[in-house]
């Protein structure tokens, strides 16, 4: 590894070492009681001591952190102080980062399946074998002019990677890059899109809020910003004068419900209803920003459109709708504590209502009216990019990307139907990754010739993952990136590992503080193993096929691709402080030119007047949208909720899950310290706990630590008793990030892989929403019985 | 001229022919032995995570036979020393049956300890940075010097029935007349060695006593001096002395029952002594009740938060049936047999004996685990549990056996009645005779 | 001579429990594995425990991040029949490896249930074993012993090494355990409790200020500041 200005060289002599060893021997002598001696300490061999700057991966926060290096082994971990936003700290998927590096699980060599699929007949093959093999494949696709029979599934992808693989595919003739966002920031994204107008993720500003109504039970636990929340509610709390409030509105207890000042239970996948309820409340008593309101947002009225046709407005449809009573009977919150809980919002400003990035397992089918109506309160307080309240991501501007013409090849696939549906079958969908084996097996709308898996296990993190696999072996050619053997790339052909993130070059463009900045990555030990970059890979792949995928990614190697796209920036600095960012957050003034950046940026089919949509312009372009309700922020019940089918009651509980700090994004299952920090509620290790409340345990006999079944009609899972007193009472919780299938082996002497815990993905449907193509997957009902 | 003992034949019978049943014995004892030895090797190498030990429950079994078999050794030294101060001299013909189980239990108690360590090998760091702060320490040092003295104690009173046998067992092996001369130091009957022996004799007694008294006590503030529930009172000492006299009176009985069977002892140790035993027996059952009301009263209605969770936990909760269930072998039961079915009856009382005994282990492991398992912590930890493994069976089951290996060798031997102290006239003593309750024998 | 304390705001504490991960990767406490794990013999110096007590709705949780409490008056040491653990001059509760004889008394006795023995060898897969923290202070601990929080004495020796190498004096606030370090809410504190002007000894007298179990006399040095 080559040195660098951010390497604090310190080198030790033996004899610094035998000083060491005589003063710890002082040291114990001097003190201890009655007989001194406590054994002086083995002198060492010198230590070769480096400090390297990079960038997390195991969450989308992507902190800074300082690996220690001692004679080319990383031995430490610890956060970047130079970092804006980790400032030194670090969680403990970053602190356990070694034990994925140096994991026994890895992938050594690239893998060729040689047997049935799935069969676990591997044959390991060079780098260079294996790269032909997929460029053979990749030319020969695009010569028979089917390059749109490609796929890539993708999970987190970071920095400069997300283009990167955009321009390969496009150049090379495929439209399907299948991003994971639609298990995850989907909803939030669209609903910020339809609403404010821009494609952007929400950044709450919690360093400045003064109330924060957290809807989501993890926002300090896997919310995409955790490490700048965790900081911002701990500074929110006791770094400045006044003391912010927290409420956390969850049907479960989560950690971040224990910590918030308020628990506010709520019936699962009623958050929309919840949040349209208070907006009754402040519309009612007039506790809105009527200024605001009124310069600044559309479709709060009624109003006329074009046509001469009046459309009802926010205000009305609050009013009219959406009574306390009603909600109350429909969340299970009391009136009282709505309207208080609503009162308070609106009084305590700057104030910020918080929805979840993702809809997570309680994907309701109504993900995106709930976000809809969740952003909706932001906007009656004027808390849309204002102190405290909900700011925009700004990314900083890079050297340009090479220019690049499409040859015919690429221009006739680039015209092709997605083949998840995007854009088709889900008009306002970016992507639809769940969809991606229905239609596989459907063959729709072409058969599938070719599939890339990176950072993405479909297998296991879909519900219902025996459909994948089924899709899988359907398709002539599976690739995999993936770092261990995990349940996708247990179906693939050719395995591809790809090197951790500590021993790779790479970016990742700061998130969750507002202002625009980059962190960077670069290799702190050698790979450990024979595995590569990725973002090498694809490179060189480009260069096997040539233009114009060759032109889109002219680079040798990924390196000289950071450097040359970061080298707007002093490389010095960077390398020293491993970031760049603009350290101070401009809020935009309401109607500043530079609002026009906050608001509207992005519409197509809406005007770009600045105004914040309660009634959303952009749906209501869409053709065939009946006005009625249809573009305003609205509750539709799941109909899991009131599904009264004989066979529903046979599943008298609906399940829960969120995703727990203790289960790193990538890696979950395999990072033995994430294991036995795992269950922290549960006082579980290495295994699934399922929480069920006291009466229901009561009711059914059940006891702490027994072991039972979570059914639900789909199949059935093994977990360990935790009755809870933090528990919607009809809700069972259970943990995602166990039972993983294909690489567990831990402990003492065990040689075999054994599955730790259970997948809960395992219990759901799993389907999509027929406009934004979102995941729905639940509330899925189940019972639960002794084992 | 030695000692007048009409049952000399009697008593030296034993001593005179080992019979291959004795071989037998002898081998399946010391098969279990080195069964648990085995065990402990392996826990040696592995660690004693072969043990069912964990945490909280940082204690198992082990500590149990510690303080049960130091508790059994109770027995000889209550019997022997205790009863010479208060001159009963009916003890006379059980002195030293007594005084062989404190002998031949004490090596599994202290073994015990050694065991128990993680490092064994280590163990002579008590001497070389011994802290004289820790209960451990005190144990070590008590039962060490416990250890020593029995040993005097008991050879000393040995020495004239050793003369005896180096005059009488003529007809034996070389090697052992050779060791019968060693041991019996030229013992000749002279009146002044007998003077002299019984004057040392009672001044050891009342030095044993007080070591008897304060060993107890010292293992039980093994637990008595940490802050954690159940075990922190000042109790726990006088109930630990008590219960182990009880359990060595106990034992006794039941040793004296099976030696008068197997070597035709019935007039030596008549029923006359087993009806005395009875009585003492009801005074300390009747004495350990009262303990153990007046200890989990005290608790109970006090009803101090942490202390009450282990209170639960023995009365109603997860050791109530260990609990419930030593208190009917250890009371129950045996005050009834006795009191009813007892007298002039060795087999009810042997019943009754081996009943306070196991109830006794109990007891032992009643106390110390519950507290483990719900420490301060209880909230926090979730309750811990144990549950013995293998090896600590293995163990346990193996220093029963080395003791009764041990007992069961030294009769063939040596006398285990004292011929001396039971006879009808010794030089110096004319009126020996009269005190002698072997008479009353017939 | 200072006296090192600890102080953890449980109100900025979001029990993410990076302290406990970052222990374990500081001081080189083995992965106890699935079975291991389930008996409670997981090596875990600085937990993070959850007390919960009421009824649904009304819960009141607490979540309390544990290291050993480095108590002036310890119970560990008191019992210690070899003096294999004892406390230094800074005031540091530490264990000698090499001494103790693995009697448990000390695991018995402390009333935080901070000490935890080594059932069997340590063990880590063969990859593993790169990433072990090279300190001589804590290289893996033999079978049979007991081990705990050293409030990370390797760091102290080292931090007076870094000192004296600079050529500067060696200040309270070079000194920084690994937990505290990582701390995502910044809720630890650590520093010289005898400097009335620390930080430490500031707010561990602070009317929020608590010490666990004070009623037993222990002494603890570590302080805890009550939530809101
Ligand atoms: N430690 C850890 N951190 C992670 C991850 C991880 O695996 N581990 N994963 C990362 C990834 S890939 C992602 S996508 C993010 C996901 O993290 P988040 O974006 O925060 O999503 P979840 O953690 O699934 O929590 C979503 C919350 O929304 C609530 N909710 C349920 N149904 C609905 C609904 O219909 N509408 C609305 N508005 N809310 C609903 C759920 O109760 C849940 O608490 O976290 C990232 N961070
Ligand atoms: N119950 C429940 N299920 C969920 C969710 C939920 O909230 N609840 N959330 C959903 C969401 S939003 C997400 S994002 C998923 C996350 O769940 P997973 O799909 O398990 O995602 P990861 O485990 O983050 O990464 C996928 C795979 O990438 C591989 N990998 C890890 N690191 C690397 C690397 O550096 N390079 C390469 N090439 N491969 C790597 C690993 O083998 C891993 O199995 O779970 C989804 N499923
Ligand atoms: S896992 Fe996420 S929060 Fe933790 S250190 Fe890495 S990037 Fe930061
Ligand atoms: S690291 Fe800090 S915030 Fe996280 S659990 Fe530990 S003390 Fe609490
Ligand atoms: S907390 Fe326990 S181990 Fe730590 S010093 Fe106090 S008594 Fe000893
Ligand atoms: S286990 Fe070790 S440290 Fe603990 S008391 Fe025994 S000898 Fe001392
Ligand atoms: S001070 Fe060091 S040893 Fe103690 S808990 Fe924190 S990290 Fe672990
Ligand atoms: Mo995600």
């Amino acid at each position: 590894m080559e040195k660098s200005t951010s390497q604090t060289k310190s080198k030790f002599s033996r004899r610094d070492f035998l000083k060491v060893g005589a003063t710890v021997v002082a040291a114990g002598a001097g003190l201890s009681l009655l007989r001194p001696t406590h054994k002086p300490l083995a002198a060492q061999p010198d230590l070769e001591e480096a400090t390297v700057k990079t960038t997390c991966a195991l969450c989308p926060s992507g902190c800074g952190l300082d690996v220690r290096v001692v004679n080319g082994k990383a031995v430490k971990v610890e956060g970047n102080p130079l970092h804006p936003l980790n400032q030194g700290v670090c969680c403990l998927k970053g602190q356990t980062a070694l034990e994925v590096l140096y994991s026994p699980e890895r992938l050594q060599h690239p893998r060729i399946q040689t047997g049935e699929r799935g069969s676990g007949d591997w044959k390991e093959i060079s780098w260079d074998e294996a790269i032909s093999l997929v460029a053979d494949r990749l030319v020969s696709l695009r010569e028979s002019g089917k390059p749109h029979t490609l796929a890539l599934m993708h999970g987190d992808l970071r920095g400069q990677m997300r283009q990167t693989v955009n321009r390969f595919m496009r150049a090379y003739g495929s439209p399907n890059v299948i991003s994971r966002d639609s298990l995850g920031e989907g909803a939030a994204r669209l609903a910020l899109w339809l609403s404010q107008g821009v494609n952007a993720l929400p950044v709450y500003d919690l360093n400045n809020a003064n109330y924060v109504l957290a809807f989501g039970g993890n926002l300090l636990e896997s919310s995409r910003n955790l490490i700048g929340y965790l900081g911002a509610a701990a500074f929110m709390r006791r770094g400045r004068p006044q003391r912010g409030k927290l409420v956390a509105v969850h049907p479960r207890l989560s950690l971040t419900g224990i910590k918030a000042d308020e628990w506010l239970p709520v019936r699962p996948g009623t958050y929309g209803a919840l949040a349209l309820g208070m907006a009754n409340v402040i519309v009612n008593s007039k506790l809105y920003d009527e200024a605001f309101v009124r310069d600044f947002t559309f479709g709060f009225e009624d109003f006329e459109d074009a046509q001469g046709i009046t459309h009802q407005g926010f205000k009305s449809l609050v009013l009219e709708t959406y009574t306390l009573e009603r909600v109350s009977a429909i969340t299970g919150v009391s009136t009282d504590k709505i309207a208080r809980l609503a009162g308070e919002f609106a009084t305590n400003r700057p104030a910020v209502a918080v929805l979840p990035t993702e809809p997570g397992e309680l994907s309701s089918g109504n993900a995106l009216y709930t976000a809809l109506a969740v952003h909706a309160l932001n906007a009656l307080v004027g808390s849309i990019d204002a102190l405290g309240g909900v700011i925009l991501q700004r990314f900083p501007e890079l050297a340009e990307w090479p220019e690049y013409a499409l040859d015919d090849i690429a221009r006739k696939g680039e015209t092709k139907e997605r083949l998840d549906g995007a854009g088709t079958q889900f008009p306002l969908a970016l992507s639809a990754y769940q969809n991606v084996p229905e239609r596989i097996l459907a063959g729709q709308p072409y058969p599938l010739e070719m599939l890339i898996l990176l950072n993405a296990n479909p297998v296991y993190e879909m519900p219902n993952g025996g459909r994948t696999v089924e899709a899988l072996s359907k398709v002539p050619f599976v690739v995999s990136f993936a770092s261990t053997l995990d349940e996708s790339a247990a179906q693939a052909d050719l395995i591809l590992p790809a090197s951790t993130f500590l021993e790779i070059w790479g970016d990742d463009y700061l998130e969750g503080t507002g202002y625009a900045g980059i962190s960077l990555r670069r290799p702190a030990v050698e790979p450990v193993h024979d595995t590569r970059n990725p973002g090498d890979v694809l490179l060189d792949l480009a260069h096997r096929i040539g233009d114009p995928v060759k032109q889109a990614l002219p680079w040798p190697n990924y390196q000289s691709l950071i450097t040359n796209r970061l080298s707007v920036f002093d490389w010095e600095k960077l390398e020293a402080n491993g970031n760049w960012s603009e350290l101070v957050y401009f809020n935009a003034a309401p109607g500043s030119p530079a609002w026009q950046e906050v608001v509207g940026r992005d519409r197509l089919n809406a005007p770009k007047d600045g105004r914040f949509d309660f009634f959303s312009r952009e749906l209501f372009a869409l053709p065939g949208s009946d006005s009625a309700s249809a573009c305003l922020p609205h509750f539709e019940v799941p109909a899991a909720l009131t599904d009264s089918r004989a066979e529903a009651l046979d599943y008298p509980f609906l399940l829960v899950t969120q995703p727990l700090i203790t289960q790193s994004s990538q890696w979950q299952g395999i990072v033995p310290t994430l294991q036995e920090c795992y269950g922290l509620q549960g006082n579980v290790k290495w295994d699934s706990w399922v929480e069920i409340g006291q009466k229901a345990a009561e009711a059914l006999h059940l006891e702490n630590g027994q072991r039972v079944w979570v059914e639900s009609p789909l199949n059935r899972v093994q977990a360990v008793v935790r009755v809870s007193a933090g528990l919607w009472p009809n809700a069972v919780f259970l943990p995602p990030g166990q039972g993983h299938h294909t690489f567990v082996r831990w402990g003492r002497k065990s040689a075999e892989a054994m599955v730790v815990g259970a997948n809960p993905n395992a219990l759901a449907e799993i389907t999509s929403e027929p406009l934004t193509g979102l995941a729905v997957s639940g509330p899925t009902r189940v019972r639960v019985y002794p084992v | 001229m030695e000692p007048k003992n009409h049952h000399l034949k009697a008593i030296l019978a034993p001593v005179r022919k080992v019979s291959t049943g004795d071989y037998l014995l002898w081998g399946a004892l010391l098969a279990l032995l080195l069964a648990g030895a085995g065990a402990w090797t392996w826990q040696f190498i592995e660690g004693l995570g072969i043990t069912g030990m964990n945490r909280p429950v940082y204690w198992g079994v082990y500590i149990t036979n510690f303080v049960f078999f130091i508790g059994l050794a109770h027995s000889g030294t209550f019997i022997s020393a205790i009863l010479r101060i208060a001159g009963q001299s009916w003890r006379a013909p059980l002195t030293r049956a007594a005084e062989a189980i404190t002998l031949f239990s004490l090596p599994f108690g202290a073994g015990s300890i050694i065991i128990d360590m993680g490092h064994p090998e280590r163990i002579f760091n008590l001497l070389f940075y011994g802290r004289y702060q820790s209960p451990i320490l005190w144990d070590v040092t008590a039962v060490s010097l416990y250890m020593l003295s029995s040993i005097v104690f008991f050879y000393l009173s040995l020495i004239p029935d050793i003369a005896l046998c180096r005059d009488r067992l003529t007809d034996a092996p070389r090697w052992q007349r050779r060791m019968y001369e060693l041991l019996a130091l030229g013992w000749n009957h002279s009146p002044e060695q007998y003077q002299r022996l019984e004057k040392v004799l009672d001044g050891m007694a009342v030095f044993m006593t007080m070591l008897v008294v304060t060993v107890h006590t010292v293992v039980s503030w093994l637990f008595g001096m940490t802050v954690q529930p159940g075990w922190h009172t000042a109790l726990i000492g006088p109930f630990f002395l008590l219960g182990a006299i009880l359990s060595g009176t106990a034992a006794v009985v039941i040793v004296l029952a099976l030696l008068r069977k197997v070597y035709k002892l019935e007039k030596v140790l008549h029923l006359g002594l087993f009806n005395s035993l009875r009585k003492l027996l009801i005074t300390f059952v009747l004495g350990w009740l009262y303990m153990m009301i007046a200890e989990h009263l005290t608790i109970g209605y006090s009803s101090m938060t942490e202390e009450m969770v282990v209170l639960t936990d023995k009365f109603s909760g997860t050791y109530a049936t260990i609990f419930w269930g030593m208190a009917a072998l250890v009371f129950g039961i045996p005050l009834l047999v006795f009191l009813f079915k007892g007298r002039n009856n060795v087999g009810w009382m042997v019943f009754a004996c081996v009943l306070v005994n196991l109830g006794m282990w109990l007891e032992r492991y009643i106390v110390i685990i519950p507290t483990e398992v719900s420490p301060r912590m209880l909230t926090v930890m979730g309750q811990g549990s144990y549950l013995p493994a293998l090896p600590e069976i293995l163990i346990t089951v193996a220093c029963f056996a080395g003791m009764a290996l041990l007992y069961a060798v030294f009769t063939r031997f040596f006398p285990i009645v004292p011929i001396w102290e039971t006879a009808q006239e010794l030089p110096g003593h004319a009126h020996a005779a009269q005190v002698s309750p072997a008479v009353t024998g017939d | 001579m200072p006296r090192w304390g600890m102080v953890i705001d449980l109100d900025k504490c979001f029990a993410c429990q990076s302290c406990t991960a970052a222990c374990r990767m500081e001081n080189n406490t083995p992965p106890a594995g699935k079975d291991q794990a389930g008996m409670g013999r997981a090596i875990l110096w600085n937990e993070v425990l959850p007390f919960v007590e009421g009824e649904y709705p009304n819960v009141k949780a607490t979540m309390l991040p544990r290291p050993c409490m480095h108590c002036d008056n310890p119970a560990c040491i008191k019992v210690c029949p070899v003096q294999a653990t004892y406390k230094n001059e800074e005031g540091l509760v530490l264990v000698d490896y090499d001494r103790c004889i693995g009697c448990r008394m000390c695991t018995v006795a402390c009333p935080y249930a901070v000490r935890y023995f080594n059932w069997f060898a340590p063990e880590w897969p063969e990859d593993l074993k790169a990433h072990l923290n090279p300190e001589p202070e804590v290289q893996p601990r033999p079978k049979g012993v007991v081990e705990k929080c050293t409030f990370c004495v390797q760091r102290l020796r080292k931090a007076r090494e870094t000192a004296e190498a600079e050529g500067r004096t060696f200040q309270a606030t070079d000194y920084v355990p690994a937990c505290v370090q990582t701390c995502t809410g910044h809720a630890r504190y650590f520093g010289d409790l005898d400097d009335p002007d620390s930080l430490v000894s500031k707010l561990a007298h602070s009317p929020r200020a608590f010490r666990m179990f004070e009623e037993l006399g222990t002494q603890p040095k570590v302080f805890y500041l009550k939530q809101g």
